[in-house]
């Protein structure tokens, strides 16, 4: 497990590629009219430590985001998903073996559940987004989500996307929800 | 003349601070018991939490010495019912429902072995998303 100068210099070796797709990002219901996360606090979560990075969090398909929802147990209760478009330029993929290879990764390290990690200290996949923010040259990451084995989820580095020219947004004309970043 | 009518207004208290007053007694201290009955717990349980013998909960339900930790158990309890709409029934269900983001034990059982922060922060997390 790589840290500091030798994880930012692993990152800036892996290869990355630019992503133009629609991802869905899952909130409750009364959070529904700010579908990015403007106003949302910084909690720790699986790539950024607590009051760190700003970390956008998406689904590949809505079935992943709703398995997503429904981990977290809660009753039934109105949950809003949001299509967001994604225009990135530097995307790495930890499904990549070889990208797991150059930042010494391996699966167990990827699959760390940080809620049950001791408090103060930090997981191999939250050291690994906040030090991807830091590098300014990857505004996206691909990892596989917890909920739905297989499933394609991507994290959106949001403090770099001024930088790389990339963006995320959300048009929903019928429901008149509209959004960008950065 | 004539009279002067003062106009009255109705404050009214969010809902689940008024349902967490059913746990606070007359001194204004929170009750064990009280709080263990509000969170549908037994009294071995709100024992357990705050690592006492069930009996000396009977005794002193709201001693000082358990002020502390009561008033964390329902400040977290204040937060989900928060995130739950004020909606007691689900929240107690959520407490005790085994969860895949605590790797299947129920908040009720972290909170139990004194990590009551892992849940409160689960809380704060699903605030900022609902993503694995």
């Amino acid at each position: 497990m790589l840290r500091g100068a030798q994880l930012d210099a692993a990152i800036r070796t892996v290869i990355s590629r630019p992503l133009r797709d629609v991802f869905y990002r899952a909130m409750l219901l009364k959070y529904g009219r700010d579908p990015l996360g403007k106003q949302r606090p910084i909690r720790r979560n699986r790539f950024n430590a607590d009051k760190g990075s700003r970390i956008l969090y998406l689904a590949q398909t809505l079935q992943t985001a709703l398995a997503e929802v429904q981990a977290f147990g809660f009753p039934p209760h109105a949950v809003a998903i949001v299509p967001v478009q994604v225009d990135l330029q530097s995307v790495i993929d930890l499904h990549d073996v070889k990208t797991q290879a150059t930042l010494q990764l391996s699966p167990v390290d990827l699959a760390i559940n940080f809620r049950t990690a001791r408090i103060g200290t930090t997981t191999p996949t939250q050291d690994l987004g906040e030090c991807a923010a830091i590098s300014g040259i990857v505004d996206g990451i691909i990892y596989e989500s917890i909920a739905v084995p297989g499933a394609i989820n991507l994290v959106v580095i949001e403090v770099n996307l001024s930088r790389l020219v990339s963006s995320v947004s959300v048009n929903d004309s019928a429901n008149n929800l509209h959004d960008a970043l950065p | 003349m004539g009279t002067r009518v003062e106009r009255q207004t109705t404050v009214h208290r969010p809902r689940h601070l008024n349902v967490l007053t059913e746990a606070i007694d007359n001194q204004g201290r929170y009750d064990a018991v009280k709080l263990a009955e509000l969170l549908d717990w037994s009294r071995q349980e709100i024992a357990q939490y705050l690592d006492k013998d069930p009996s000396a909960i009977s005794r002193n339900a709201a001693s000082l010495n358990y002020q502390q930790a009561l008033s964390e158990l329902a400040a977290t309890f204040l937060h989900l019912l928060e995130l739950m709409e004020n909606d007691l029934k689900a929240a107690r269900a959520w407490l005790r429902t085994p969860i895949k983001v605590l790797d299947g034990k129920s908040p009720k059982e972290k909170i139990l072995r004194h990590d009551l922060g892992t849940v409160d922060a689960l809380l704060s997390e699903a605030e900022s998303g609902l993503s694995v």
